[in-house]
């Protein structure tokens, strides 16, 4: 299945990861191989690509909750710790919005 | 049996008894271990806790001392898979990403071994994020076969199964999505169970794709991977996929006679010479012992691998978007904005198989692709189908774990395709969440071992187990050591 440079670059933009045009090219190939080797399962056993798929047939009838109970976590510290960057206890990130101070 | 003998080749029960018994110290296991690991530098741990683990082995020693003798495990060493959670413990994933991220919290796995005895000894070496199928995509290195140091041990549990084949360990935990605990089981020459699907808390398990993910032992015998399992199994409300069912325990193999499935992916073509004669002898002799056994016409693997990796890399395209540089993990030093750090961080941290993943998941996941998302899941119900039906009839489906032995170093890390396809006749298990084991059966010219896959029906691990049990009772292939 044909796929074409900006599918790739779109996947890379909504996955954000950074490819440089080799790794798109290389990539594609992947994409297109792995891709082509699914339809090709689908033709082998006869499965019409565009027949819709009952999902809620597929998953659990019961919906697995957990009650939301506020709990203390007490070593805040150590998940602070984790981090690349942290300012008085808060993780640092580049400016997202511009202006006046 | 010696002291040597024993702990290069004695079961965990039978460890455990010489511990009890005062005839071996838990300090003297656990330094005759690490001192395999050092000296066989295959490369199978990425850190050994050795401090820590002789501190313990002092105390369960005082412990054997005072007569306090208590747990399943007192004194046995094992590893864990570097995916999987100890707080206080790095956790890397074998990847840049994670390489000093430090687990803030116990996995669920880790603290019922613990429970019962066991002494860590350090984390293994994996693909990075559990991607692949040699330990090649680990950023600390490949791991190395113990039976030939120019293949791969398998992957992505490589670490894990090397250690365990090379004896330096008595046991390791590994995780299993499309395969990662039973190929390497197979290229290494152990025993290697991935459980039913929720039968084992992924609690700690760093997830990959969460409706496939699950943890299992992997152990010199079945015997030993159905302790670790009677003790890992069960329900646990922090993994909200674990199932109430019944804990699974220990029990003594009892002879009966089996209904055998035999899949037809024996007779492919692309199956290797000598693990097609070392199964066909294998189920003749099961033949001759009065189980019934019949082939079933359908090709499991054909339709595996495609199916899996649209399933598993759409989930491991959510489950690894939460690498961005700003909670943990890697960060890239140099950015002109917030989305420029999380490209730049995420092309940086990821390496080559992980971003192939990820992007093929997105595209997958993107709507004009829906339909293709949508029939992989008709695909994996047919697969469950099959094996519900097989099931109806037979008690055990057999598959080879792999259509060839350990291949070398460097032939398949370049082609995605071909290294996707070590999956082939693991991942249906995943797909339809039934519970697979690999036990060793044979050897090929080369002197590679050879793996027999046993699947059974959802949450029948005893049948399995029993099976087992009955091939590892007539053979010796899981006490075969390598050279050293």
């Amino acid at each position: 299945m044909k796929i074409e440079n900006e599918d790739v670059r779109k996947a890379a933009e909504i996955a954000k990861i950074y490819l440089n045009n080799e790794e798109v090219e290389s990539y594609k190939i992947d994409l297109e191989d792995m891709t082509q080797e699914f339809l090709d399962v689908l033709q082998s056993l006869g499965i019409d690509l565009d027949e819709k798929f009952d999902f809620t047939q597929s998953s659990s009838k019961r919906t697995v909750l957990r009650n939301d109970n506020p709990d203390v976590f007490e070593e805040t510290d150590k998940i602070i710790k984790n981090a690349p960057s942290v300012k008085e206890g808060l993780f640092t990130v580049p400016t997202i919005l511009k202006g006046e101070n | 049996m010696t002291e040597n003998e024993l702990l290069l080749n004695g079961t965990i029960g039978q460890i455990l008894s010489a511990v009890k018994g005062g005839n071996i110290t838990v300090e003297g296991t656990v330094r005759f271990f690490i001192e395999r690991i050092k000296k066989n530098n295959l490369n199978t741990f990425i850190e050994i806790y050795e401090e820590e683990a002789v501190k313990k082995a002092r105390e369960a020693d005082r412990k054997v001392a005072a007569g306090d003798v208590r747990g399943a495990f007192f004194g046995i060493p094992f590893a864990l898979k570097d995916n999987i959670a100890v707080k206080g413990h790095k956790l890397t994933c074998a990847s840049n990403m994670l390489r000093d991220y430090t687990a803030t919290y116990n996995s669920t796995v880790y603290e019922k071994i613990e429970a019962e005895g066991g002494i860590l000894i350090g984390r293994t070496n994996m693909d990075e994020f559990a991607m692949g199928s040699s330990t090649e995509t680990s950023f600390y290195g490949s791991t190395l076969n113990p039976w030939d140091r120019n293949r791969v041990p398998g992957g992505s549990s490589g670490g894990s199964a090397a250690a365990v084949a090379a004896r330096e360990v008595v046991f390791a935990l590994g995780s299993d999505t499309g395969g990662s605990i039973r190929q390497p089981a197979a290229f290494c020459g152990v025993t290697g169970l991935k459980p039913t699907y929720g039968r084992v808390s992924r609690y700690g398990l760093v997830a990959f794709a969460s409706s496939l993910d699950q943890i299992g032992p992997i152990c010199r015998s079945a015997e030993d991977a159905e302790r670790v399992f009677s003790v890992i199994n069960g329900f646990d409300k922090k993994d909200t996929t674990s199932k109430e069912v019944e804990k699974y325990d220990f029990t003594d193999y009892s002879p009966k006679k089996f209904k055998v499935a035999v899949s037809n992916d024996l007779n492919d073509t692309n199956l290797n010479p000598d693990i097609k004669l070392s199964l066909s002898n294998l189920l003749n002799d099961i033949k001759r012992d009065g189980h019934n056994v019949e082939g079933v016409d359908f090709d499991f693997s054909k339709y595996s691998v495609p199916v899996y990796q649209i399933l598993s890399c759409s989930e491991a395209s959510s489950n690894l978007a939460r690498y961005d540089g700003i909670r943990y993990g890697y960060r890239t030093e140099k950015y002109d904005s917030l989305f420029d750090m999380y490209k730049k961080t995420r092309g940086e941290g990821f390496g080559e198989e992980v971003k192939r993943r990820i992007l093929f998941g997105t595209y997958i996941l993107m709507a004009k692709n829906s339909a293709l998302y949508a029939s992989s899941f008709k695909v994996a119900r047919l697969i469950r189908d099959k094996l519900k039906g097989t099931f109806e009839k037979y008690d055990i489906l057999i598959t080879p774990t792999t259509f060839n032995p350990a291949f070398k170093f460097g032939e398949k890390i370049d082609d995605p395709i071909q290294m996707h396809h070590s999956d082939a006749l693991t991942s249906i298990c995943n797909l339809s969440g039934n519970p697979g084991i690999s036990i060793p059966a044979g050897f090929s010219r080369e002197g590679l071992p050879i793996g027999l896959q046993i699947i059974t029906k959802r949450f029948d691990e005893k049948t399995m187990f029993q099976f087992a049990k009955y091939l590892q009772s007539k053979s010796n292939w899981h006490r075969a050591l390598p050279e050293e």
